[in-house]
């Protein structure tokens, strides 16, 4: 295997997490409600995946469980700013902290462990590989052990492109988020669509959480997001929730990862290499506003004569 | 001013307050203890001995400077979650100082290690303010992304440059600072520390600018409505920069103090998430000085309760992150129930429209 | 005589105020029936329910004979009822076909077939004989192509009834014209029309009945025909109108605002206010006309210092003003100005009535010192120009958001003249308010002229433009394109220049 091979091997995994929860982030944003708690989502389901599929010895349950979780988490969210009037910025945060508490808080409860929890009984997903798609080369690493949540989140990103802009509730969605009254006065409820949409962020951000704690690695620890959630986050904030953008800058950012990963690998600092895909961000999210703003001085000069 | 809206903010505080320490019940119960013995502990554990006070104040402390770090962002309609990350710097460069200046006079080398804290959290909110400030990016991505940047790089920086000698094992510690570098204790052997006067001093700090400055004022305005502000002459850019500086100093301070009061050395992965506990605290009191003042006291009760709870019981600790979610989710909540009891008794006047 | 729609008993109340109370209107069918009253007076709340954005406390509501309740704008659809609001709903990154077709997309194997929807809708533009580009994007049209967008929306989905929210707020007259006969050609092909304005000139051109709303109640119920301007506006406020103002003879004096040469542009790069020059002297009210979009907004923006990107120079009493010198300097140099948007950049809701009167007191040097503001200083200031303006505050400490639209505005004219400015801008400084206010705010303007200050009036009202102004300086695409004097003022005259219709070349107005 060469090293380009594994590189996009160890990128297409590693990007799904980010990815997933930035596309199901996709739906929140454009119908007009931001969601900032992804990371609480991501972490909810990674925490429930194990739960399902240590106690039935079932990696199908796990992903069931987080899909569920997710579902809750994201009707909550959606209940709270839309019926109660809640700040979506504030009750995200808050919502983040509570994630990240009750799952920390649970640790010891269920699984009688502090920090994390560890266990062959844990089923992890299997490793698909695509017969044929995966020689070929360089790219072919896509296709190569990679687990189905990895598989799905490509679909799941042509899927919202398609729901977007070619069909009715996407429609719905997005007159919902650039002009509700709009959406109101020909009759969607907007209030149900923001709710709907809000599930669906949910239950993608937790299967991503799935994704990390059954597929990455094979167990749960504290906080194991490191932060990922807003890390999807950024990236539909920049992509402005288009999801051909979307997509880019998740793999760029899934890419500043796995570099990080390989590098480990080569006995430099771990602390050093660490903080990559963190710096790797917040570069991206300085340049592409600066690269914005410069154009619009441009167009704005006006020779003084 | 502050009277009437302290006045409706009380009552729905209030009843936020004793919905999520309801919901903390439930949660509570799912690990098979009892809500009131819990919470009886954790009272016990933070109010019921000396011991305990000094606890209290001693977590209080950090809450309290984070809370006021995060509540002058906030106020200047930003949103600073890096607070954890310029903690650590201001922790780091803080205890530098403190054990390589020697032979200064106690008072002097306790304000020069302040001093370095100060700087390096103002130096770490730099960037994230620059970006948002001339550039529009999210300050609050680029906050949180530092947090972790923080955290690695001054893990980095004691491992191979700043280690301890004779540290045992994977323990990251940084050398003991000077005797001179110390905040005093206020009892012998309690862990309650002067820092405390510095925090409240710091709560003082806030309200004077906000009330009695004009800078307060142009923060004030910017917050609530920038547009506003701009059309009167204030340079909101200015204001933003300089709400984040302050901000980034003061989480940097925070980190001074804690260890130049209590750990006396920089460690790696030191802090139980003060930032984030600041970030509540200052969602929960509305970014008021008083909001914050009275929600450290609260969080520095709650976190050392459950402290004593952890001890005594199999209830962990981040029993108090839950509860804040929680308290911050209802508080957050403008609902016509939640605000129409307790909160804003003026009439609204929707009928403006033909 | 068959009944369209019938709004028996009407009752709808809010906390605090009943905007609706007892109200009972009929609307024949084929006709177009106005809804008059000034801002408050309860129409467009009225109209809501009819629209089933809202449901009435009490009353019934019938169309076509048959009793129904809504319960949201599907079932008001449903009964063939179409509203065009004031404020556009159009989605703007959607085309024109789509926004057509939002509130029911025609499908194809679960995707919307906009080749379809596209032969539909051309076929629907050929029976109302209208000329749409159905590819372009809602945010490129301009105003009134929009406007005709939200009308084939509502015949799409089938309206017979429709009801038109102040359409004609951000119309050029030849585009009212052009909406007007648009209007009765409905009529005539079968639809009924209600046309909520309080522009009484246009429900004398248009309306085949009005009704009359005040303070939430019918105070009049008239044909058109037997009825004439001054007779409704006293159904309307209770007293006849003040429509004339005593101009005094006044005597310009010297240059209070120069403005030479300038240019700036928008976001998206396009020149939005192009060489622009003119002065205000001292003892004068120049009013800019125009419709809203023509570079008003920006060309106040830039004198005012909001905008400090632009070419050109700005003189305030004489001094030369640097560009980057800020909206308080320039206050500081004696321009106030009274921003166009109440809510967006003139208070700030949230804030106290007090902080937000502090927003031009607070550095002046009687109230702040090293810094340091005094409060009771200020406070003492405000309480004079309550009491001055006689403004209805429920306190200092209460909120921006508790006051109403005309008393808001007068805490902000309050708020400027409190410096004594030597010239004043007040843009659109009625908009939105009632109607006590808005004579009181005129009378003062006028004032100020008497006393020899100078006033920059900008408005898109141009009753109010022709009222006030001593000079007219009207704006199309960023330029100035003509000045028509007080003594030959004339709707028609200023109309065409708002349209774009020139005198020969430019009127300059350099000394």
């Amino acid at each position: 295997m060469g090293a380009i091979y594994s590189i996009f091997m160890v990128t297409a995994r590693v990007t799904t997490p980010i990815l997933l929860a930035a596309t199901g982030g996709i739906y929140s944003d454009k119908a007009g409600l931001p969601n900032i708690a992804l990371d609480a989502m991501m972490i909810m389901g990674a925490f429930m995946a194990v739960y399902g599929s240590f106690f039935y010895g079932n990696v199908g349950v796990g992903v069931w469980y987080a899909a569920i979780a997710g579902l809750a988490v994201g009707l909550l969210y959606g209940l709270i700013c839309v019926y109660l009037k809640g700040d979506n910025t504030v009750v995200g945060i808050a919502f983040n902290l509570i994630g990240w508490g009750l799952t920390t808080f649970l640790l010891p409860v269920v699984y009688g462990t502090t920090g994390s929890f560890v266990s062959e009984l844990i089923v992890s997903l299997k490793k698909i590989t695509v017969p044929l798609l995966h020689m070929l080369p360089l790219i072919g690493g896509i296709f190569k052990n990679q687990t189905i949540i990895t598989y799905f989140s490509w679909v799941f990103v042509g899927v919202t492109y398609l729901v977007l802009y070619k069909t009715k509730p996407g429609m719905m969605i997005r007159a919902c988020g650039e002009n509700p009254q709009a959406a109101e006065t020909v009759g969607y409820h907007v209030k149900r669509t923001r709710m709907a949409c809000s599930a669906v962020t949910g239950v993608m951000c937790a299967v991503a959480g799935a994704h990390l704690s059954l597929g990455l690695m094979t167990l749960f620890s504290e906080k194991m997001t490191a932060g990922k959630g807003f890390i999807a986050l950024a990236a539909v904030t920049y992509a402005k929730a288009e999801p051909k953008k979307v997509l880019f800058i998740s793999l760029l950012f899934g890419f500043s990862n796995a570099l990080s990963n390989q590098l480990q690998l080569l006995q430099l600092p771990s602390d050093l290499i660490l903080m990559v895909p963190y710096i790797f961000v917040v570069v991206f999210v300085v340049a592409d506003p600066m690269l914005n703003a410069f154009r619009l001085k441009k167009r704005k000069m006006i020779e003084i004569r | 001013m502050w009277n009437r809206l302290k006045q409706s903010n009380a009552g729905m505080v209030f009843m936020a307050v004793s919905l999520s320490l309801l919901l903390g019940g439930v949660v509570i119960i799912m690990s098979g203890n009892h809500p009131l013995a819990i919470y009886g502990k954790m009272l016990q554990g933070a109010l019921g001995s000396r011991f305990a006070v000094a606890s209290t104040i001693r977590w209080t402390t950090p809450v309290l400077l984070t809370g006021v770090a995060a509540a002058i962002a906030f106020r200047g309609g930003m949103f600073n979650i890096g607070v954890e990350g310029q903690m650590y710097i201001g922790a780091m460069l803080s205890a530098l100082a403190g054990t390589m200046l020697k032979g200064i006079p106690a008072p002097l080398h306790v304000l020069a290690c302040l001093l370095a804290g100060a700087v390096g959290g103002m130096l770490w909110a730099l960037v994230p303010a620059a970006a948002r400030v001339y550039y529009g990016a999210s300050e609050m991505v680029i906050t949180l992304m530092m947090n972790y940047v923080a955290i690695n790089l001054t893990d980095y920086l004691v491992k191979y440059y700043f280690l301890a000698g004779g540290a045992y094992g994977s323990t990251l510690v940084t050398t003991e600072i000077e005797e001179t570098a110390k905040l005093a204790k206020i009892w012998p052997n309690l862990s309650a520390h002067t820092g405390i006067f510095l925090a409240l001093f710091a709560v003082f700090v806030f309200w004077f600018l906000l009330n009695k400055t004009q800078l307060g004022y142009e923060i004030h305005i910017s917050g609530l409505n920038p547009r506003f502000a701009k059309c009167g002459g204030v340079s909101v850019n200015k204001v933003r920069m300089g709400v984040m500086l302050l901000s980034g100093m003061v989480g940097g301070v925070a980190g001074s103090v804690e260890v130049l009061g209590y750990l006396y050395k920089f460690m790696s992965q030191f802090s139980p998430d003060y930032g984030f506990d600041g970030l509540a605290v200052a969602l929960l009191g509305g970014s008021t000085p008083a909001g914050v003042l009275f929600g450290s006291i609260f969080m520095g009760i709650v976190k050392a309760g459950s402290l004593q709870v952890e001890r005594a019981t199999n209830v962990s600790r981040s029993l108090s992150m839950i509860i804040q979610g929680i308290i911050i989710t209802f508080v957050s909540c403008k609902a016509v129930g939640l605000g129409g009891k307790f909160g804003n008794k003026k009439r609204r006047n929707p009928g403006r429209e033909a | 005589m068959e009944e369209a729609v019938l709004l028996k008993d009407i009752v709808k109340a809010f906390p605090g105020t009943i905007a609706n109370n007892h109200i009972t209107i009929s609307v024949r069918k084929n006709s177009i029936h106005g809804i008059v009253g000034e801002n408050g007076a309860g129409k467009t709340t009225l109209m809501k329910q009819l629209y089933g954005m809202y449901r009435p406390d009490e009353g019934e509501i019938r169309i076509n004979g048959k009793q129904v309740a809504f319960h949201s704008p599907r079932d008001a659809i449903s009964c063939r009822i179409g509203m065009v609001h004031q404020h556009f709903t159009l989605v703007n990154s959607m085309s024109v076909v789509e926004n057509i077709i939002l509130g029911r997309p025609i499908l194809k194997y679960g995707f919307v077939d906009i080749k379809k929807a596209k032969e539909e809708i051309a076929l629907l533009c050929r029976k109302y004989n209208f000329d749409m580009d159905l590819d372009a994007k809602a945010e490129d049209l301009p105003v009134g192509l929009k406007q005709r967008v939200e009308i084939l929306k509502a015949l799409y989905l089938g309206a017979d009834v429709l009801i038109m929210d102040e359409p004609t707020a951000v119309l050029t007259p030849q585009e009212i014209t052009e909406l007007f006969a648009t209007l009765r050609n409905l009529r005539d092909q079968g639809a009924s029309i209600i046309l909520i304005t309080h522009k009484l000139s246009e429900v004398m051109q248009l309306t085949d009945e009005v009704t009359v709303l005040r303070d939430g109640q019918v105070t009049g119920h008239v044909f058109t025909k037997d009825t004439n301007e001054q007779e409704l506006a006293r159904m309307m406020i209770g007293r006849g109108l003040m429509l004339c103002i005593d101009k005094q003879e006044t005597k310009a004096g010297g240059r209070a605002l120069g403005v030479r040469n300038i240019r700036c542009k928008n976001d998206d790069g396009l020149m939005v206010v192009n060489d622009v020059s003119f002065d205000v002297r001292y003892g004068e009210i120049v009013g800019i006309a125009g419709v809203q979009g023509n570079g008003q907004t920006e060309l106040i923006e830039v004198i005012s210092g909001i905008n400090q990107e632009y070419a050109g120079t700005v003189e305030i009493g004489g001094q030369k003003v640097q560009a980057k010198s800020s909206p308080w300097q320039r206050r500081a140099m004696g321009l106030g100005h009274i921003p166009e948007d109440r809510q967006r950049e003139g208070s700030a809701p949230d804030a106290t009535i007090e902080d937000n009167f502090l927003m031009t007191t607070y550095r002046k040097p009687g109230i702040n010192r090293h810094a340091l503001i005094s409060r009771k200083k200020a406070l003492h200031e405000l309480g004079e120009m309550v009491e001055k303006f006689k403004i209805k505050i429920p306190g200092y400490k209460a909120k921006g958001s508790s006051l109403s639209g005309g008393n808001m505005q007068k805490l902000i004219f309050a708020r400027e003249y409190n410096l004594d400015p030597q010239c004043l801008i007040a843009s659109q400084p009625t908009r939105g308010v009632d109607i006590g206010a808005m004579e009181f705010i005129h009378s003062h303007l006028a004032g100020m002229r008497d006393q020899g200050k100078a006033v920059l009036l900008v408005s898109n009202e141009l009753s109010e433009i022709m009222l006030l102004s001593d000079r007219v300086l009207v704006m199309y695409e960023g330029k100035i394109s003509g000045e028509v004097k007080a003594g030959e003022l004339s709707e028609e005259k200023i109309g065409l220049l708002m349209a774009g219709v020139t005198q020969e070349g430019r009127v300059q107005d350099v000394e």
